[in-house]
């Protein structure tokens, strides 16, 4: 941990002499970074809002399917007949992915083409850009989390399972709860995909 | 985090083999098997009754059963499973199996060289050894001329060589077995305490509940085996005393004390070992002192079982199986010696 603080420490330090001898003085001139980010295109903050919407809840999906499945495959050896019943947890896992998707295909959709420079028309282009980066995050990251969960749930499910029958639909419980998550990154992903309007034209 | 990665990421190695572990520890024998098999009237019956459980057909290629055939079956089947989580182990999985394998090496190599030292044939002792123990070169060791070949062998070729390192070769010769064995467990209990802190995460955890009951036990036990006797000198009866454990505070006084009155009240302070010994007396039958602490560990041992994503749970079902077997052999010999009112004195493992 000092490791890291240490660490950090150097690179601030060294971060800020190199803005000295590009810039002439020790801290940042903010309003120059607004300019830096302000100037990568909205159309970018749009494809990369996509971008991780797909990616981090496949990751997310991903993650939770080799946690369960390594642990279905291993409890099924002796306990054959937990097979079809825990296969429920992979599709908890692969419906995160869904979600994913569903959300990915939804935000493509308000792209729409515009080249005008006019100031107000390029405005609505940016607040558009920037509510699509921030649903691609919500999603992304929202859905991760909850691969995870229904991922590392389903592993003790299925050993729970293999244990004592019973267990089987209490642990489920645990994960119909874990998956919730997936749908709350999904809800406010939708709302914000909405208010995200890329105004038509030439 | 650990080297083993704990919740997020311990399946990615060894997910499979952890879950197969817990199905092997589901068919651990329970009460009602225990129950069934205590009421049989002959080996015939035992083995009738093991075919419904896990065991299955374990026994029908014998012709003739006896106690001694049971217990080596029964003992292979363990051998088999181990062999193959060792088989499909990545590190740091395989290495932490190994460390589980040099306790039965060491006692494997003590009975060769007891051998050796009075002259009998370890060819024969060569059969009886422990097959969790077997190593590439234990038939070596039996072609040794002397102690100091012996010595050389055991230090050069075998995976236990590294404990032996702080022993001296004349020790060999002039301590008793008993000495040796005592330096020797303590030297493996601090490896594989070192090991497994170096591994980290929920196995450091768990392994660190486990071997430190396992040091205590050891700690009491030798005090108990030790005392007057003599030739021990006191730092000599320390330096046994491996540095792990809840005791290391008071190692010091323990390697004094001669008695079990004097053992009581320094054990005083640590509550859950006191309720072990509180009720011990000099007449005590000898092993109700191991029974308690055998009770405990298969206590220690089930909740171990109980977490996931560690490795304590290999070693805790290598444990209860080893006991399992013990079992076994145990009732098959009241049945065959027709001791009846000593039947119910196995270990139980699973309470109904």
């Amino acid at each position: 941990m000092l490791g890291y603080l240490r660490s950090l420490v150097y690179y601030f330090f060294y971060a800020w002499v190199v803005f000295w001898i590009l810039g002439g003085n020790w801290t940042p001139a903010w309003d120059k970074w607004y300019q830096v980010f302000g100037e990568i295109s909205p159309w970018a903050y749009g494809g990369t809002g996509v971008a991780c919407a797909i990616g981090l809840s496949i990751i997310g999906a991903a993650w939770g399917i080799w946690l369960t499945g390594a642990s279905i495959a291993g409890a099924a050896i002796r306990s054959p007949h937990i097979r079809s019943k825990n296969l429920v947890s992979i599709i908890f896992c692969e419906a995160v992915a869904i979600y994913g998707i569903i959300l990915a295909i939804l935000m493509s959709g308000r792209f729409n083409k515009n080249t005008s420079n006019e100031p107000k028309i390029m405005n609505e282009v940016r607040r558009a850009g920037y509510v699509l980066s921030a649903c691609g995050w919500t999603v992304g990251i929202g859905n991760w989390a909850c691969g995870i969960s229904v991922g590392a749930v389903g592993s003790s499910c299925a050993i729970a399972d293999a244990h004592n029958s019973s267990l089987f639909v209490k642990i489920l419980i645990v994960e119909i709860f874990a998956s919730a998550l997936g749908i709350f990154a999904i809800i406010v992903g939708i709302l914000q995909s909405q208010a995200a309007n890329f105004p038509k034209g030439g | 985090m650990g080297l083993t990665g704990d919740l997020w990421t311990f399946n990615v190695g060894c997910g499979g083999l952890e879950a197969i572990v817990h199905g092997l520890a589901n068919g651990l024998l329970r009460q009602e098997d225990y129950h069934n098999i205590t009421q049989c009237d002959s080996l015939e019956d035992m083995k009738l009754h093991l075919a419904g459980t896990d065991y299955g057909q374990f026994l029908q290629n014998e012709a003739t059963l006896s106690s001694k055939v049971i217990t080596e079956r029964a003992l292979d089947r363990l051998v088999n499973d181990f062999k193959w989580l060792r088989a499909n182990a990545p590190w740091p999985l395989g290495e932490f199996l190994d460390y589980i394998t040099y306790e039965y090496m060491i006692a494997n190599v003590l009975k060769l060289i007891s051998g050796a030292r009075s002259g009998k044939g370890t060819l024969e002792l060569l059969q009886k050894t422990h097959p969790l123990g077997q190593f590439e070169g234990i038939g070596a060791l039996t072609a040794a001329q002397n102690i100091d070949d012996l010595y050389d062998l055991v230090l050069g070729d075998s995976p236990i060589g590294k404990f032996f390192q702080r022993t001296d070769r004349t020790d060999f010769d002039e301590f008793s077995m008993e000495y040796i064995r005592s330096l020797l467990h303590k030297n493996y209990l601090e490896h594989f305490y070192k090991f497994c802190e170096e591994i980290g995460g929920d196995t450091w955890m768990v392994m660190k509940d486990l071997l430190e009951f396992e040091a205590d036990r050891f700690v009491v036990t030798l005090t108990r085996n030790t005392y007057g006797v003599k030739e021990l000198q006191k730092d000599e009866r320390k330096k046994l005393f491996p540095e792990v454990g809840q005791l290391v505070t008071v190692h010091e006084d323990l390697a004094n004390i001669d008695d079990d009155d004097a053992l009581k009240d320094k054990l005083r302070p640590f509550p859950d070992l006191y309720a072990l010994v509180q009720d011990l007396s000099m007449d005590d039958p000898a092993n109700s002192l191991e029974n308690k602490f055998m009770e405990k560990s298969v206590q220690l041992h089930k909740d171990s079982l109980q977490r996931q994503f560690h490795y304590g749970s290999f070693f805790s079902l290598v444990k209860l199986r080893e006991l399992e077997v013990n079992n076994l052999m145990w009732i098959a010999e009241c049945i065959i010696q027709n001791h009846r009112h000593r039947i119910n004195e196995y270990v139980n493992i699973f309470e109904a």
